[in-house]
Formats: structure tokens, sequence, C-alpha cells
């Protein structure tokens, strides 16, 4: 009796089986066909070897490229399938963002790779652009900066948050700062454990008595000994939790979407105990 | 000469700029120390203001329970007597111990097991608990943090005035008792 195949535990797992089909696929024999052909009849016309060294081998590289990229996108694509409902998700595939949050807000493009939700929870892959300019104003590229977010809605009826955000501590050569455009406070915790690997920040109309309240001691010493450090941030309702660059790896996406939960759960508690103290 | 001079000099400003670096270290960790152990404090009250309506509710049920319900008043009465955190460290695990007795009374009596007010309050008993163990972590970290400060070379020749702290620790010595098995 057949049995299905595991679900794998990173892309990594079926790229080389793609990038092997990729290069022995039709596509790749008649671009290198072309190509290799190609280069020899125009060196021959151009009487000029160099052409008939460098077209091929510029094919080439071409084909190895694409077979990568390709390979890389259909395993990556088939590591998000399978690992969803392992999740208890749905594969949503790319989605738009709406920039409630300063993250979610960053840089000039923005999109959600791989997205899955479900149960009030959406986790993907979350990449802004930053357009750098040079000195005279022309455009010189674009920055990419990568996270793996995981964006959820809080109890609608529980009083929010303006802005609370909770960063990794930057070293010098820390990328871009999205926080700087917003005009955030810094606070810091009784925990010098906390306060060593994250900055705490809060938004200009955010009480910090009710933030001192949120930050009850459990959460600052689950935050501060958290193997994956995620960074928070919530506003107006919503909390994401993030943690820097794209992670590919079912078992830390599990780890990172339980402390999502976590989270949130230890966010609507404290938010209705606030809301029945102030009754 | 002149360079030599300037040499010495500046390691002389290098070394005045490092110790003062280093006592305002001791001063912010000292300052983490006083604030944790605050917090531990306000989780230690959150819990002795809860035991009155904690008792006032198992005497409703249990009338002849009159034991357990004076071990608990009284170590109460002691934990919030506590002064420093050797003697509230001792006091709260002797509060831990008779709560531990109003538990084994319920089991008795099921109608005080049923009882919402009951239960209310033996779950905010348990996330209390919770806390007083977090912020009892973030304390003993925050110690350990300035004890390492003042203790490493070459902190220590600058720590004169600090004194290391204790860890605040509530050992419930049932805890450590080995249970005896038989089969």
């Amino acid at each position: 009796m057949a049995t299905a195949a595991p679900a794998p535990t990173t892309p990594r797992a079926g790229r080389r089986a793609y990038f092997s089909s990729a290069l022995r696929g039709r596509t790749a024999f008649w671009t290198l066909f072309a190509g290799i052909g190609g280069s020899v009849l125009l060196a021959a016309a151009w009487h000029d070897a160099r052409v008939a060294v460098i077209g091929p081998l510029a094919t080439l590289a071409l084909v190895l490229v694409l077979a990568q990229r390709y390979a890389q996108r259909r395993s990556e694509l088939e590591f998000f399938v399978a690992l969803a409902p392992t999740l208890g998700l749905t594969y949503l595939g790319e989605v738009g963002v709406l920039g409630i949050t300063p993250l979610l807000g960053a840089g000039e493009r923005r999109r959600l790779e791989h997205a899955l939700g479900g149960g009030g929870a959406q986790l993907g892959m979350y990449t802004y652009e930053v357009r750098r300019e040079t000195r005279n104003g022309e455009a010189a590229h674009w920055d990419p900066y990568t996270f793996t977010v995981c964006i959820m809605d809080l109890a609608p009826e529980m009083p929010s948050y303006p802005g609370v955000y909770v960063c990794r501590k930057r070293g010098l050569l820390h990328g871009d700062d999205w926080l700087r455009r917003d005009r955030t406070h810094r606070v810091e915790l009784e925990s010098i454990a906390f306060n060593e690997r994250y900055d705490l920040l809060r938004a200009s109309d955010q009480d910090e008595v009710a933030l001192r309240e949120l930050f009850s001691p459990s959460l600052v010493d689950w935050l501060a000994n958290h193997p994956l450090a995620p960074g928070l941030e919530m506003r107006a309702g919503v909390l994401v939790v993030w943690l820097p660059g794209h992670v590919e790896d079912a078992g830390k996406l599990a780890f990172f979407l339980e402390g999502a939960h976590h989270l949130a759960g230890i966010v609507n508690r404290e938010a209705q105990e606030a809301a029945t103290t102030s009754l | 000469m002149d360079t030599a001079i300037y040499v010495l000099l500046g390691l002389a400003a290098l070394a005045v700029v490092w110790a003062i670096a280093t006592l305002n270290g001791f001063v912010r960790a000292r300052n983490q120390v006083d604030e944790a152990w605050s917090g531990v404090d306000v989780q230690l009250k959150r819990r002795h203001d809860l035991v009155p309506n904690l008792v006032e509710t198992v005497k409703g049920y249990a009338e002849h329970e009159s034991g357990v319900l004076e071990e608990v008043t009284r170590a109460r009465a002691a934990a919030v007597a506590a002064s420093d955190s050797d003697d509230s460290g001792k006091a709260e695990a002797s509060l831990t111990s008779a709560l531990g007795g109003i538990r084994a009374v319920a089991e008795q009596y099921p109608q005080l097991r049923a009882s919402d007010n009951f239960q209310r309050l033996q779950a905010e008993l348990a996330q209390i608990e919770d806390e007083i163990q977090a912020s009892r972590r973030i304390y003993n970290a925050n110690v350990r943090a300035f004890n390492n400060r003042i203790q490493v070379f070459p902190n220590s020749l600058l720590a004169g005035a600090y004194q290391p702290r204790h860890f605040f620790e509530i050992e419930d010595v049932a805890e450590r008792a080995v249970p005896a098995v038989a089969f």
C-alpha cells in the first residue's frame, strides 16, 4: 500500500529535485540549443571566436539562474502548502497588507507572501522595500527588509493600545529603523535581561501606566527568555509578532505561531482585566 | 619626554572615564535590583490581600476546620510583617504550605469545591502565584547581574561600598522531600 510522502520540514528538501527537473525540461533544452546555436552562427558571421565561447557560457549561466529561481519558488510553494494544514491554517498565497502598525506600513513597497490564515491569525513572509536615492535625486536601488510575521486581531470589545512596540536591541549595522518615523518614547522595565534584549517603545498617546500593567512579570520573563526573541507591535486592536528574516523551518514556524497565540492570549486577558477594573 | 607625559595623561583620562562608567553601572544595576524587588513585593501583597477572602469562603462551608484556617491566618500575618528578602522567603514558604492545607480541606467538602466564589479565588490565587514565580525569576536574574558586576575584576577594585545581594528563595520543604513509592 502506497503511503503519502511526509511534508517537507524546509523548502530546501525539494529544491534539488525541482532544480534537476528544470534542467532536464524542454525549456532548458531549447534555450541552450538556441543560445549555443545562435552564438556559433554569430561567431561565424562576425568572424569572432570569442562570441562562440562567451555566448554558450552566458546561455548556460542564464539557464542555471532561471532553473534555480524556478526550483526555489516551487519548493517554497510546496513547503508552505504542505505546512498550512499541519498548523491548522489555510494557504492563502500572496495577500495585501494594511499598514496598521509601523512595521506593516514601512517602506515604499510591501508584500506578504506565502500567507497562511485561520483562527484569527495570519502568518506569512513579509518584505518591505525602501527606495534609496543617490545625491542627485535619481533612484539608485531598492533595499529589501524581510520578516516573518504573525498578524492577529485582538478581541474587538477590549480597549486597544494606541502604540506599543517591542524591538530587539539593534547593533551598529542594524539596517532600516522603521520606527524612527513615529514619535515614540523609550520605557525601561524592571528586568535587566529584558532591557538588554529589547527596546520597549510606546507611542506618544499610549498611557504608560496601562503599558506597565500589560507587561506583567510573567510576560516580561517570557519575552526575556524566549529562544526566538520575537518582536511585537500593537496598535488599533492589531497585534503583530515578528522575527527578522524569512523563517523556512516547519518546527520554528510552529513554535513561533504558538508564541504569537500565547502573546495574544496575555494581551486579551490584561485588556479584559483593565476593562473590568475601570468599570 | 613630552610624548610620555601625554601618553600618561591619556591613560589617566581613560581610567577616570572607565571608573565613572563602572560606578554608574553599579548604581543602575542596584536600582534595577530594588525595582525588581518592589515588583515581587507587589505580587506578594496581592496574595496577602486574597487570603482573608479565601479564609472567609472556606469558613462558610467548613467551620470545623478552624485549625487550618488559623494556621493560614498566622502565616499571612508573618508574611506581611517580614522585612527583608530572607525573612520574606521563609514566611512566604510557610504561607504557601498553609494554603496547601486549604486545598486539602476543600477536597473533603464537595460543596465548597463547587462554590463559584471558591473556584474564582483559587483561579486568582494560581494566577498570582505564577506572577510571583515570574517576578522572583526577574529579581534573581537582576541580583545575579548585579553580583557579577561588582565581583568581576577589575570592577571589584571599585565595588568596596557595594555588598552582594541575596537571592529570593521560597523553599517549600514538602516539595524537597523524596516521595515514598511502594508497589
